[in-house]
């Protein structure tokens, strides 16, 4: 127990070390953790497939037998490549140029200069700071090292050369002058240990890519840029990627000043119209995109945003926001909400059939070539569209509008869209505050006056996942696939083998956002897979292992 | 020579043919050995991909020729038709709306047809090799041949062909070769079971997969006596 914790303080410690070199005002850091992802899965067992095989040969290509090398063997160079190393960068404000830094464990440092000294074919030159070995690479960068650590630090900067200083401070590694002591770093990645993390400074990129082209802007558009980057000032992300059992996550953590926190919490305060619920059905759900936002609010924290923004540009501000209070004369903004309250839900519940007329070409019965028209059935997601409206009486007026043109059919209960050249029929029905637009005549037919029974309708887990998310997008693979493998030529050959290994590999992906909390916007990406109990890259590689010999034929 | 095919067929396939393709020889015979051509490629399945591919300067890495430089193409195919003896009337079209492109002429007897044939396959050779000249068709009294032989290594096994990848076999899967030959006189006989007479009798249809001609499964040889 006690070499336990004494290995677990070591490792702790290393990673504390190797961070300190990463300076404080750094724009980015990005974070690998192989050992943290080979207590999950041994990597070496990753070597098996023949994707990883695929990849290395591609890498040898591109950069060399000796970068293949120095992966599958790395203590032959003397390089820890299970221990965390980062990379950072710093971002330059007046010039648009980028400061970057690699920081890396070692395990031998005899092996790893002897390695840098065959690979640059010469006797290496250096220079003792403390206890580092620095090879300079001229004004480009420094690549330092010392008993387990290796620093490579650079990059451009047009106008001053603030590299030398740069590499000053990666190389001296002051703890105090760390990245750690970055409140907002220490915030995002407080506590959380993850196979890859990236954490990176919104604000100085929005503000390095805004330089980067004001320059030849008016100055008064230049007024209005800086105005728009101040938005993003203070503004940071975090994404952590993790290869759990049964699952691939990224999530992802955006941090907002108080201006854009309060536009995302009233963007998000909205809730799921629980009268969508019996219109989704439980069978055929092959994927859908819900959202929950509050367009009044969300309009209204933009406008308050801006408008004292715009009064800070004499030339247009003032007039603009002139202009906006006289279109809310003409405007009532209560009944645009009214129309719609922000939300929608579009789900794809399988492939129908629809017919249209092409012109090909075929044979008549003495074999000359002619053209011909033929009716031929198409196959196209089916689909229903749902949002919210609360005035049904302004709803209605554009419905009559509708009405009074070739493009809307009263057909009852409901109303048929006739656009010229639309590959299939679309439906629209308004009905207890639930506006509809979909392309099932079924549905529309049979299922609008009460929804799908109770036992049809869409389950529990998908339903609490829309509930409690500001967004969803949500992708059932083996329900799709089980829909397209019907298709003509989707399931013979080369394509049934990869139908099949879709089928039996991946179970969902999904892209959720939660509603915000105080200055935090959390989403989050998963890629679920099958067999809930084996790790998530294993099952990827195998998938892709399975897909590749497919497309590559069995040469590979 | 394999495995130039091979590499062909998998670099070249899958970037002009996402879909399925056609292409239609059909020759009209008249008793004394003359005749015309029509050669029509017919690409319009996949005219939505080859039209994006037209915007864009490479694909897979390989450079897309732009519509005057293909235009250009085929204008010299024309020209080295028409500048052999016995070869009249020659005409090329291009449609890249419909990615349909043919080619037409008269021969004065079935040699002049592989005289114009093999000259085009020198023009469009672009390989240090010599291109390889044979005849493709043969009329003699009252038998019309369509002359295809693989040399030995042309043909793909069943296994080399299942090594192409995914985008090459189903492009051949899809794609087709269909030859269709008229005559004045009826149609008494024709050795290719795949092949279907009209009820005229004076008109022979033949079909075949690109995949099945390159696993050698099914030929465009046929012999057709009337």
């Amino acid at each position: 127990m006690y070499a336990l914790l004494l290995c677990l303080s070591f490792s702790s410690l290393s990673a504390q070390s190797l961070l300190q070199h990463v300076p404080q005002d750094a724009s980015f850091v990005f974070t690998l953790n192989p050992d943290h992802l080979n207590k999950k899965i041994p990597l070496v067992k990753l070597k098996e497939y023949n994707i990883y095989q695929m990849a290395m040969s591609q890498l040898a290509q591109n950069a060399g037998q000796q970068v293949v090398e120095m992966i599958e063997d790395p203590g032959k160079y003397g390089l820890d490549l299970m221990s965390a190393s980062h990379v950072f960068g710093k971002v330059l404000d007046e010039d648009g140029g980028i400061l970057m830094g690699v920081a890396f464990q070692l395990s031998d440092a005899a092996k790893f200069r002897q390695a840098i000294s065959d690979q640059l074919g010469t006797t290496l030159e250096t220079e003792k700071r403390g206890d580092f070995e620095v090879f300079s690479m001229g004004s480009s960068g420094a690549l330092a090292w010392n008993n387990n650590k290796a620093i490579v630090a650079g990059g451009e900067a047009r106008g001053q050369n603030p590299t030398q200083e740069w590499m000053n401070t990666v190389l001296n590694g002051n703890k105090g002058n760390s990245i750690s002591t970055n409140a907002k770093y220490s915030r995002a990645l407080k506590g959380k240990t993850s196979d890859a993390s990236l954490w990176m400074d919104y604000g100085a990129f929005a503000t390095m890519y805004s330089q980067m082209g004001m320059g030849m802007m008016p100055a008064d558009q230049r007024m209005i840029m800086e105005m728009m980057m101040g938005m993003y000032e203070g503004m940071h992300i975090a994404a952590h990627m993790n290869f759990d059992q049964g699952a691939m996550r990224v999530n992802y953590e955006t941090f907002v000043n108080d201006e854009l926190s309060k536009i995302f919490q009233g963007m998000t305060n909205a809730s799921f119209n629980q009268k969508f619920a019996q219109y989704i059905p439980k069978n055929n759900l092959m994927a859908y995109i819900n959202f929950n936002y509050n367009l009044e609010e969300m309009v209204n924290g933009t406008r308050s945003l801006m408008e004292p923004m715009l009064n800070q540009i004499p030339e247009y501000g003032p007039m603009i926001n002139d202009a906006m209070d006289i279109i809310g004369i003409a405007v009532d903004e209560q009944a645009l909400y009214n129309l719609w309250s922000g939300d929608m839900f579009l789900g794809v519940t399988g492939m129908r059939d629809f017919k249209k007329t092409i012109t090909t070409y075929d044979y008549d019965e003495e074999f000359n070539r002619i053209e011909v028209e033929r009716e031929v059935e198409e196959k196209l997601p089916e689909f229903t569209m749902m949002m919210s409206y609360s005035n049904e009486a302004d709803v209605m007026k554009f419905v009559k509008l509708g009405l009074h043109s070739p493009y809307l059919e009263s057909k009852g209960a409901y109303y048929q869209i006739n656009v010229p050249d639309m590959p299939m029929d679309a439906f629209m029905a308004m009905k207890d505050g639930v506006f509809f637009i979909t392309n099932n005549q079924d549905f529309i037919e049979n299922k609008l006056s009460a929804g799908f029974g109770k036992g049809e309708r869409i389950s529990k887990e998908h339903l609490d996942r829309i509930q409690k998310s500001a967004q969803v997008v949500y992708w059932d693979v083996p329900n799709t696939v089980g829909v397209m493998e019907k298709l003509e030529g989707m399931n013979e050959g080369p394509m049934k083998e990869v139908m099949d290994a879709s089928k039996k590999s991946v179970k969902s992906m999904i892209l959720k956002a939660d509603k915000a909390k105080g200055d935090v916007f959390s989403q989050e990406f998963s890629i679920n897979f099958m067999d809930g109990g084996a790790n998530s890259l294993d099952q990827l590689f195998s998938y892709l292992d399975k897909v590749m010999k497919t497309m590559m034929g069995t040469s590979m | 020579m394999k495995r130039l095919i091979r590499t062909l067929l998998v670099l070249c396939l899958p970037l002009l043919l996402t879909n399925c393709f056609e292409v239609t020889e059909a020759i009209n015979m008249k008793a004394d050995g003359s005749g015309d051509l029509l050669v029509t490629i017919d690409m319009s399945a996949s005219k939505d991909n080859l039209k994006a591919y037209l915007q864009m300067d490479k694909v897979q890495g390989m450079e897309v020729p732009s519509v005057t430089e293909m235009k250009k193409e085929v204008e010299t195919v024309r020209q080295t038709i028409s500048k052999i003896k016995g070869m009249s009337n020659v005409k090329t079209s291009t449609d890249f709306d419909e990615f349909v492109f043919t080619l037409s002429g008269d021969f004065d007897r079935v040699k002049t047809l592989n005289k114009a044939i093999n000259a085009v396959a020198d023009e469009l050779n672009r390989t240090p090799l010599p291109t390889l000249k044979k005849d493709n068709f043969k009329f003699k009294d009252n038998e019309f041949r369509r002359l295809f032989r693989y040399g030995p290594d042309l043909k793909l096994s069943k296994e080399e062909f299942e090594e192409l990848n995914f985008s090459a076999r189903y492009v051949m899967e899809t794609a087709k070769y269909v030859s269709v030959y008229r005559f004045q006189q009826p149609i008494k006989r024709v050795s290719n079971n795949k092949a279907q007479v009209s009820p005229s009798k004076k008109a022979v249809k033949l079909e075949n997969s690109i995949a099945e001609l390159i696993r050698g499964e099914s030929s465009i040889e046929n012999t057709i006596e009337f």
